[in-house]
């Protein structure tokens, strides 16, 4: 199975949200669905404040809780780009991805009663595009790469903030913390 | 303090954060999403699956400056969803112009169940203005086109008839390079009330024409390649990460990365501050003045032969106005920058002292701001307009102005004291690429120019019957129709309030619009029009190293008509000539534009034509016109989308402002009284007097303006606090531009606009995250929820602008128009202001996420 990954710099996110919103035009999410969202925190007293901003999203993990979860295979991992998806048509709706997932990056949508996440836009990855979060990013913070190539790359983490351990699931989702945020 | 203490300051909450991919989803049901425009058939579901269709070429058109690709596929006449720049490959120099989440957010703008279907009228309304308190919040029905026009038409002509021309008062601020299609209408049929004034850019529209010699938008911005090539960048007020792409971020963390130092000045620890300032350093907002004279204060006193602050000189070569003895003719010379600074004209040395109890800024950090400016060369300051967008606020031009001068950043690689805004945030020079002229010839309004009013006090010259048409001279105003072709004003000028009461004063009130926005919701007939993705093309230009075409998207939705057609129908109505209404059609237009397109020549030795048009192109477009030789065909341009000027580091298009001025002021004056920069700017304040509200000052000095930080005291020498002890800071956010695409829901849920407070002041006033507040002062009450940051200056409140007005049943403001809190205080030459002051308290009823807030659907 070959494995992409994502990485997101965090010293040059601008909260701009290109992610989010094309995200929402690619994938006609109805308000309330999200398969991406921009956390802002801050830190210290003013004048003297430190802020950040975190890309949440599904992570692709090479261990993935929500397929191990998923009575019935509906959660399924590509072999040719190790993205994970929801097969909408075997999915029962149970919701057992969305409580499995350590990241939120799952739910059971209201309308459709199916499970909705990231897809990694993987049928434009497999037409040789990059995803649309990807290809909006107006800083050039977000980018896609062969999981190899960020394995090497030092200064990368898969665990910022509150996330769990990355040993649990393997997240796939890399960032390059922004200079001064573990001080 | 390590991270895990402070987990309870956190935006989001553990549990909330768990739920970030349904942040709201508890009342999706409620919102009423599900779009009728989006139904499809099972054939066209799986062509959309395998994306096929057609990728054309749809930008956004809005004035937030922005010149970004966008691409929507089209399949059965339905947008399936958008793309943005894919036309080269990415680069810093040769960036992709991504468009930001509004770009991405725009067929919910054109295409999302809230759009304008029909003709409709205001039920209560009769001839005379029926029952008019109830505009606004009338019910619609829906009327035909013919019913709609001859209902226009017949008021415009009762009007003038019956009350002279000067009694229809229009508004026409059409798309992009689009539009004016009133202005030929009521110009023909024997003129019309109009307006002047520079909303956006404050001060600085009118007043660099005098001072420095020009009024262009790029103002004093080397090219952004130069900015590499600052030591030390002053980002003031200016804060691009929200409200300026699609490149504008990019140049500025690029020089970041080349090492420029740079400091953020700002009353909000801004988003741009947080991700490339080295330093941030607040400031009250409208005190910049203050802030300026005291760091040129502190250079006069420290500058010396061994560590020299000030370029004298540059300002003995190329100013007049700095000190005594290079004053213009025949002005006072007492009268001069330097001796007002140091208090020799009035008793008061504007020292960092001084300065620090009215800007807020840390007296320590004043002093080592001005000896940090005054010691390092270069330096390029941006400043935003928002910086002069308040009464009386031409001292922050001349002030500005000043600095540049004394520190010598001028004329010289890496130095730039210029505004930076819209299309030319970052972006200095002249155009390389620029469409030509539609070929329309403008109706000249038989109403003169000396008759026009001024936009800083439309609203209250329509309610008081009296407006201001110079020194010393009110004129009689009595207006009974107002026209809104496009705009969104009723929001987006000061004091809406007193907007919407002007509104309510007049017989007729009629606009062209494909949402129901504030000018629509307080009309009696509104005319559903087609977006410019629904015409038959637009041209953009306005950027330095780009221009966008764009075809027709889709056909028009409904009964959608363009400007043009309704103009030719009232023109029917009105008896005028179809000839002289419309003498070019849209197409022809944009042909026009295409045909004449220049390009910049690859050495920069002048222009030549864009586009190869061939005999051809010219009837496959249904246009007149010749055949002509140019850098690209018009099939690549269409392919494209757009044509953008490849640059290089060090190209030939490599653009230092002001350069010829600076290496011989006798040989290339600027268009300014003696050509030199007017630090004393008679001219300026003549201007001012004589725009006839308040007197004007040829120097810097430094005047309050009247809802600034010292009307927050009752007594401000005491320190006694008002009734209104907060400044209501109004700012660009990335959910709109100005009043455009706020109504998407993805926006609405990506960007919810809160009010924006220091926990100082929440404290104080016992007020908790998330609480529903009203924020008011004597103009109006405006109700928002509340977060509570320490990125916002204590005493100073934040409000995103551009949402549309909804008042409730308490008369309060419940859509967040930050303008419903700025009063009417008009000065010249012809500056709105837009600062306020308030109180905020806890509102006792709850208030849905903007997300969840009902559309605006008629029918």
């Amino acid at each position: 199975m070959s494995q992409k990954g994502f990485r997101h710099d965090m010293n040059k996110c601008l909260e701009c949200r290109a992610c989010v919103v094309s995200c929402k035009d690619k994938n006609d999410l109805p308000v309330g669905v999200n398969f991406n969202a921009i956390e802002e925190r801050e830190r210290g007293k003013f004048p003297d404040v430190y802020v950040w901003f975190t890309l949440k999203m599904c992570r692709h993990c090479s261990n993935p809780a929500c397929v191990a979860a998923c009575p019935t295979s509906a959660m399924t991992k590509d072999d040719d780009t190790g993205m994970v998806y929801v097969k909408e048509d075997v999915c029962i709706g149970c919701g057992a991805c969305a409580k499995s997932c350590p990241y939120g990056a799952v739910q059971v949508r209201e309308d459709t009663k199916k499970a909705a996440k990231c897809n990694g836009c993987i049928d434009m990855l497999k037409r040789g595009e990059l995803p649309v979060c990807v290809a909006s990013c107006t800083s050039r913070c977000l980018t896609l790469a062969d999981i190899d190539e960020l394995r090497k790359e030092s200064g990368l983490v898969r665990a910022v903030n509150d996330d769990v351990s990355p040993e649990k699931t393997e997240p796939n989702l890399y960032y390059k913390p922004k200079k001064g945020m573990r001080a | 303090m390590g991270l895990i203490d402070t987990i309870s300051k956190f935006k989001l909450g553990r549990r909330a954060f768990l739920k970030w991919s349904a942040a709201v989803s508890a009342l999706t049901a409620l919102t009423g999403y599900e779009n009728e425009l989006k139904k499809i058939t099972p054939a066209e579901a799986q062509e959309i699956s395998q994306e096929k269709g057609e990728w054309k070429n749809a930008p956004c058109w809005h004035n937030c400056g922005g010149r970004c690709h966008i691409k929507a596929l089209v399949s059965g006449g339905k947008i399936v969803r958008l793309k943005t720049d894919d036309t080269h490959p990415d680069s810093i120099d040769y960036p992709q112009l991504r468009a930001c989440a509004r770009g991405h957010a725009q067929r919910q703008q054109v295409a999302g169940p809230d759009r304008l279907k029909y003709p409709m009228k205001r039920t209560h309304w009769t001839h005379g203005g029926g029952d008019k308190s109830l505009r606004g919040r009338d019910t619609w029905e829906r009327i035909s086109w013919d019913e709609a026009l001859d209902i226009v038409a017949s008021e415009i002509r009762e009007s003038k008839e019956k009350y002279g021309p000067k009694s229809i008062f229009l508004m026409d601020e059409n798309f992009n390079n689009q539009g004016g299609e009133i202005f030929r209408v009521l110009g023909l049929y024997g003129g019309y009330m109009s307006k002047y004034g520079s909303r956006s850019r404050g001060a600085w529209r009118q007043a660099m024409r005098p001072i420095f010699g020009y009024d262009r938008k790029f103002h004093n911005q080397n090219d952004r390649l130069d900015l590499v090539k600052a030591k030390l960048i002053l980002l003031w007020g200016s804060n691009p990460a929200w409200n300026s792409y699609p490149s504008a971020m990019n140049n500025l963390i690029r020089a970041k990365e080349a090492g420029a130092k740079i400091i953020a000045i700002d009353p909000m620890y801004t988003t741009t501050a947080s991700v490339i300032a080295d330093e941030y350093i607040p400031i009250r907002p409208a005190t910049d003045t203050p802030l300026i004279l005291a760091m040129a204060y502190v250079m006069l006193k420290e500058d010396s032969p061994e560590k020299p602050m000030i370029d004298w000189d540059f300002l003995n070569r190329c100013t007049v106005g700095f000190d005594s003895e290079h004053m213009p003719e025949g002005a006072d010379p007492k009268l001069n920058f330097k001796d007002y600074v140091l208090g020799n004209l009035d008793g008061l040395p504007k020292t960092p002292e001084w300065a620090s109890k009215i800007c807020g800024t840390p007296v320590d950090t004043i002093y080592r701001l001005a000896r940090e400016v005054g010691l390092t060369k270069p330096v390029t300051a941006l400043f935003a307009w928002n910086s002069a967008r308040a009464d009386k606020a031409t001292h922050v031009c001349l002030a500005q102005t000043t600095l540049a001068a004394m520190t010598g950043n001028v004329g010289i690689a890496g130095g730039a004291f210029s505004c930076s805004c819209q299309e030319r945030s970052t972006e200095g020079g002249p155009a390389l690429v620029a469409p030509g002229s539609t070929g329309v010839k403008a109706i000249k309004n038989p109403i003169p120019n000396s008759e026009r009013m001024c936009a800083n006090e439309h609203w209250r010259a329509i309610l008081t019957g009296k407006y201001t048409a110079g020194q010393g001279d009110k004129k009689d105003l009595d207006v009974h129709v107002i026209y809104h072709a496009h705009s969104n004003i009723v929001s987006q000028t000061a004091n809406t309030m007193e907007s919407i009461e002007a509104h309510k004063k007049v017989d007729f009130i009629v606009t062209h619009q494909f949402l129901l926005n504030s000018n629509a919701m307080f009309s009696d007939v509104v005319l559903p029009i087609t977006t410019p993705w629904e015409r038959d093309g637009m041209v953009l230009g306005g950027a330095r190293e780009v221009i966008i075409w764009t075809q027709k998207v889709i056909d028009p939705l409904f009964e959608a008509k363009d400007d043009g057609w309704i103009a030719l129908e009232l023109g029917k109505r009105l008896g005028l000539d179809p000839k002289e209404v419309e003498p070019v059609s849209l197409k022809q237009q944009n042909f026009n534009m295409l045909a004449g397109a220049k390009v910049a020549k690859p050495d920069n030795s002048g222009m030549e034509t864009l586009l190869t048009i061939t005999a051809d192109d010219i009837k496959a477009m249904g246009v007149e016109g010749q055949p002509q030789q140019g850098r690209i065909t018009l099939s690549e341009l269409r392919e494209a989308g757009s044509y953008q000027v490849p640059r290089k580091m060090d190209d030939a298009f490599y653009y230092i402002n002001n350069k010829s001025f600076r290496d011989d002021p006798e040989k290339n004056p600027l268009k300014t009284r003696d050509g030199k920069i007017q630090i004393y700017c008679g001219e300026l304040a003549e201007m001012v007097t004589k725009a006839g509200w308040n007197e004007g000052h040829p120097i810097a000095i430094y005047e309050p303006s009247t809802e600034g930080y010292e009307a927050t005291f009752s007594d401000f020498e005491k320190g006694i606090k008002g009734k209104y002890p907060l400044q209501v800071c109004s700012v660009h956010v990335p959910r709109g531009a100005h009043g455009n695409v706020s109504n998407s829901l993805w926006l609405r849920e990506a960007f919810p606009i809160p009010l924006l407070m220091n926990p100082a002041d929440a404290n104080s006033r016992g007020l908790k995250e998330d609480d529903t507040v009203k924020i008011f002062n004597d103009h109006g009450t405006v109700v928002r929820r509340l977060h509570i940051t320490e990125r916002v200056m204590p005493g100073v409140v934040m409000l995103g602008e551009g949402s549309w007005v909804q008042l409730n049943e308490d008369g309060y403001d419940i859509g967040g128009c930050p303008n419903v809190l700025t009063g009417t205080f008009p000065s010249g030459p012809d500056i709105e202001s837009f600062v306020s002051i308030a109180e905020v308290a806890k509102y006792d009823k709850p208030s849905l996420p903007d997300a969840l807030w009902p559309q605006r659907i008629i029918f």
